[in-house]
């Protein structure tokens, strides 16, 4: 008898009654998603912007690419230089890449976690590779909560990510050290 | 060796022993202050629990439909029954790829299966890549604990470790310093990996995907960049929907640390083009557990170590003091179905306070399964003849009024006439640090008699 | 109403004034309250070492002492509740189960079947509040800080009344004093440490006495209390309400 044989008799044998899953009502959200995301966002050491017209998303990420010289771009409408994504062979080519601009696909207030599909991210490793990662949400997409956010993907990617804030650790002594592998910084810019 | 030995160990360095009780309080508190801000905590507790009772009273019929939606994605589903069985299929993977370095990231069910050992044995390189496990891989230890693994060591001890593996300055205690030096080491590994290997936190059924949690980012790192992803899941870590993940993932890390999500949440459906992606699923004595009606909802443990903060045992005899893979309240009714023998003291090494029930974040009623597998080590005799007779004689005292009344007589009669010395005295367990209460003339029956008219 | 009075067996044995207390405080707030004389224990030591398969016999004397009333009343929140989740009969079950839903620990009686609105005694002290375990987490005589509901504390509530009474706040108010029956000597280290760390905290808020619903958790602190010969007093919650002199 094969493994998956046994285990699936060995649980069947047990004749457990199936229990009716529960059905999840609708929870109360913020009646300030702009607000409580900015503020989710900022209490995890990310750097919020907000931005009112197309000029001004331009202006910011001009201003936040400006000290880097690698920097990879899947919006090439806001951002004329970069790295083409196209040149990039292998995940490790992204290696010595400082920033990287992408756009995520919604955000969600309670946490500040913002949903970056892979056809998003442009290449899987895209977002925990670079040194300062530069996301742009649309403030119309904001979702209140996790239930509300689950909801809201509607295709399911090969890889998909909640991205709450930069890469972080506090395994020497409970120390918050930000930056353990992944992106150093994050910098939101709300449109 | 029994807790209480273990412990008392641990206790010897009352510096530290105070520091790690007051840290892990810390996270505690701030879990206490996360979950407050969520008005409807209560209900997603309650939520949490039942889709698990779900999950747990039909898993045969969930475990195929994940795999078939799994093998539509285009992820190879292995099948475990034990831990000997997850390490060959990890090994066989390796081989077919001529793999010989390993990166992965945290998953307690590979510690449970002793995967380093087993890998390091057949000469690959493992290297583990959450900075906590990193650390504790170069001086040969097991976690400590689920989600802060090297908890019990101070950064004086781990500039040290750092000192001798990565040749960082002698004394830098700096965790800033430190973790970037764990960053440039790890960053190369991750860039020669050949296959990266996660665990899973939780498996959709409804999807076939998997999602794994992580601050650091490490397990992300891991896995876009080798070209082969083995995730390893204990079969219990299903949920049916991906719209249960706004339960669970408002729960977690709430749970775990106080922050409102990980930073990162990802979830896995397919591989990437050129990639290879596999998933083991892993029984290794959860169907067992499954059986035993009493212990059925330990299965429904997500692993956010909010029992270990919170218990006032863990917190002052520290992980290691357990001995089991998994420590602290939740272990302690886990590892007794897995070797009842080995693990007989850990149902005892609590109070039964009740504080790791009232934090799980499933729900599972853990104090009261402590109870239940201190009747199951009495049962099987597992407790020495001594205290198997002293608590026989003691019912049997107990069941008589006049037996009773005679014995707490002579009790009282007895304490008040030894000197304290004797009473006191270090083979007497409750003397050895404390005072008895002076024994009183008369007892409440007695005064009764003489007070109140029947 | 028919009350009936049951004394744990530890407290019988060494702290009669604490039996004394509950009784006459029940009987000035106008009950009538009975002790059935043939009680002894609720066999909790025995079923808390994983034998709670030699209880049959502590059972049914418990159920001859104790079946037929409206209540039972008790001073100690752990016996109750052991009580309450484990009092059973092959014989009799019917008279266990309804012993099981009218065991009450003091002060929930107090609170919720008297509803007591005047305590008519004064204690001007300090007193910090250890909320045993099984009270708070078992029978929910407070909310447990763990859990995300509205605060509540029916001990604290009435110490409340008690005129002078300062409650102090602590750092930890729903830790574990460390007692846990045999816990107490089968990790003797472990379980003074624990003592310690409970009493630290509420001298380190002034508390000149630490009262709580249980005599057990307080022996085991009063044991360290007096070895080191600190400052701090303990004290049963029944004695205060019953107008605690000293």
């Amino acid at each position: 008898m094969s493994s998956r044989e046994k285990i699936l008799g060995n649980i069947r044998k047990l004749g457990l009654e199936p229990r009716p899953l529960p059905e999840i009502p609708a929870f109360e959200v913020s009646k300030d998603l702009e607000a409580t995301f900015t503020s989710s966002l900022e209490a995890n050491h990310v750097t919020v912007i907000s931005c009112r017209s197309e000029e001004e998303v331009k202006a910011a990420v001009a201003e936040q690419t400006r000290p880097y010289q690698q920097v990879i771009n899947t919006l090439p409408d806001l951002y004329s230089s970069g790295i083409d994504l196209s040149t990039v062979k292998k995940p490790s080519d992204l290696r010595y890449v400082e920033a990287g601009i992408i756009k995520g696909a919604f955000g969600t207030a309670e946490n500040g976690a913002i949903w970056v599909p892979e056809n998003l991210a442009g290449i899987r490793a895209l977002p925990f590779i670079v040194v300062h990662l530069i996301v742009l949400i649309d403030r119309k997409t904001l979702a209140g909560n996790m239930h509300q956010a689950y909801k809201k993907i509607e295709e399911i990617p090969g890889f998909g990510v909640f991205i709450a804030g930069p890469s972080k650790t506090a395994d020497i002594e409970q120390s918050l050290v930000i930056g353990a592998h992944g992106p150093k910084k994050m910098t939101v810019i709300v449109f | 060796m029994s807790h209480s030995t273990n412990t008392e160990t641990f206790l010897k360095d009352n510096k530290k022993v105070d520091w790690h009780n007051e840290t892990l309080w810390w996270v505690r508190s701030k879990r206490d202050v996360s979950s407050k801000q969520i008005p409807e905590w209560e209900q997603l507790r309650e939520l949490a629990s039942g889709i698990k009772d779900s999950v747990l009273s039909n898993l045969a019929s969930y475990l195929e439909e994940f795999e078939k939606n799994a093998v539509a994605n285009g992820i190879n589903v292995h099948w475990a029954a034990d831990a000997k069985e997850h390490n060959e299929i990890v090994t066989s993977i390796l081989q077919k790829h001529n793999a010989q370095k390993l990166v992965k990231s945290k998953s307690i069910l590979t510690e449970e299966c002793h995967l380093n050992e087993h890998l390091e044995e057949h000469g690959f390189e493992v290297v583990d890549t959450d900075l906590g496990e990193r650390i504790i891989q170069f001086v040969r230890q097991p976690p400590s604990h689920i989600v802060m693994p090297a908890i019990h060591l101070k950064k004086e001890d781990i500039s040290e470790i750092f000192h001798e593996h990565l040749q960082t300055e002698k004394g830098n205690n700096d965790p800033q310093y430190l973790t970037e030096a764990a960053r440039q080491h790890l960053r190369n590994k991750f860039i020669e990996a050949d296959i990266a290997l996660t665990g899973v936190n939780f498996g959709i059924a409804e999807t076939g995907g998997f999602v794994v949690c992580t601050n650091e980012g490490n397990a992300d790192m891991g896995v876009h960049l080798a070209p082969v992803h083995i995730a390893c899941m204990g079969i219990e870590k299903l949920i049916p929907k991906l719209e249960h993940l706004g339960v669970y993932t408002r729960l977690l890390a709430r749970s775990a640390t106080g922050q409102p999500i990980t930073n990162y949440t990802s979830h896995f459906h397919r591989p990437r083009p050129g990639q290879e992606m596999h998933i083991i699923l892993v029984d290794n004595g959860r169907t067992e557990q499954l059986s035993r009606e009493k212990f059925r909802n330990s299965l429904k443990c997500i692993r956010c170590g909010a029992c270990m903060n919170t218990c006032p045992i863990y917190r002052r005899s520290g992980g290691y003091s357990y001995d089991a893979t998994v420590p602290g309240p939740i272990g302690s009714i886990l590892s007794p179905g897995v070797d009842l023998k080995k693990h007989q003291s850990l149902p005892f090494a609590s109070t039964l306070c009740g504080s790791c029930s009232d934090v799980c974040p499933v729900k599972i009623n853990i104090h009261e399964q402590l109870y239940e597998w201190r009747q199951v080590v009495a049962d099987e005799k597992l407790d020495g003849a001594g205290k198997r007779v002293s608590m026989t004689l003691a019912a049997k005292v107990l069941a008589s009024p006049s037996l009773y009344n005679m014995m707490g007589k002579l009790a009282r009669k007895s304490l008040a006439l030894l000197p304290k010395s004797l009473i006191n005295n270090p083979l007497n367990a409750w003397g050895k640090q404390r005072d008895l209460p002076d024994p009183p003339k008369d007892s409440f029956k007695e005064w009764y008699a003489k007070n109140r008219k029947s | 109403m028919k009350i009936a009075l049951f004394i744990p067996c530890y407290v019988d044995q060494f702290y009669p004034q604490v039996g004394i207390a509950t009784l006459e405080l029940l009987e000035k707030l106008g009950c009538e309250v009975d002790y059935p004389k043939n009680q002894t224990c609720c066999g909790q030591p025995m079923a808390n070492s994983g034998y709670e398969s030699k209880n049959e016999k502590i059972d049914e004397l418990f159920i001859d002492n104790f079946a037929g009333y409206d209540y039972v009343v008790c001073p100690s929140g752990s016996c109750t509740l052991h009580v309450k989740d484990h009092l059973h009969s092959a014989s009799r079950e019917t008279e266990a189960g309804s012993i099981r839903n009218n065991v009450y620990e003091l002060v929930e009686f107090l609170h919720d079947i008297l509803k007591v609105d005047k305590i008519e005694t004064a204690f001007p002290h300090k007193v910090g509040l250890h909320a045993s375990c099984h009270g708070l987490r078992g029978l929910r005589i407070a909310a447990a800080p763990e859990l995300n509901i509205p605060p509540f504390n029916k001990t604290a509530s009435l110490l409340q009344k008690v005129e002078g009474l300062q409650l102090v706040d602590l750092h930890m108010p729903g830790e574990c004093c460390g007692f846990g029956g045999t816990f107490a000597v089968g990790e003797e280290a472990l379980s003074v440490k624990m003592g310690n760390d409970r009493i630290k905290d509420h001298m380190d808020h002034e508390a000149e006495f630490i009262v709580g619903n249980d005599m057990s958790c307080l022996m085991h602190l009063e044991g360290i209390i007096n070895r080191n010969n600190m400052r701090v007093k303990v004290m049963h919650v029944a004695e205060i309400l019953n107008g605690g002199s000293l």
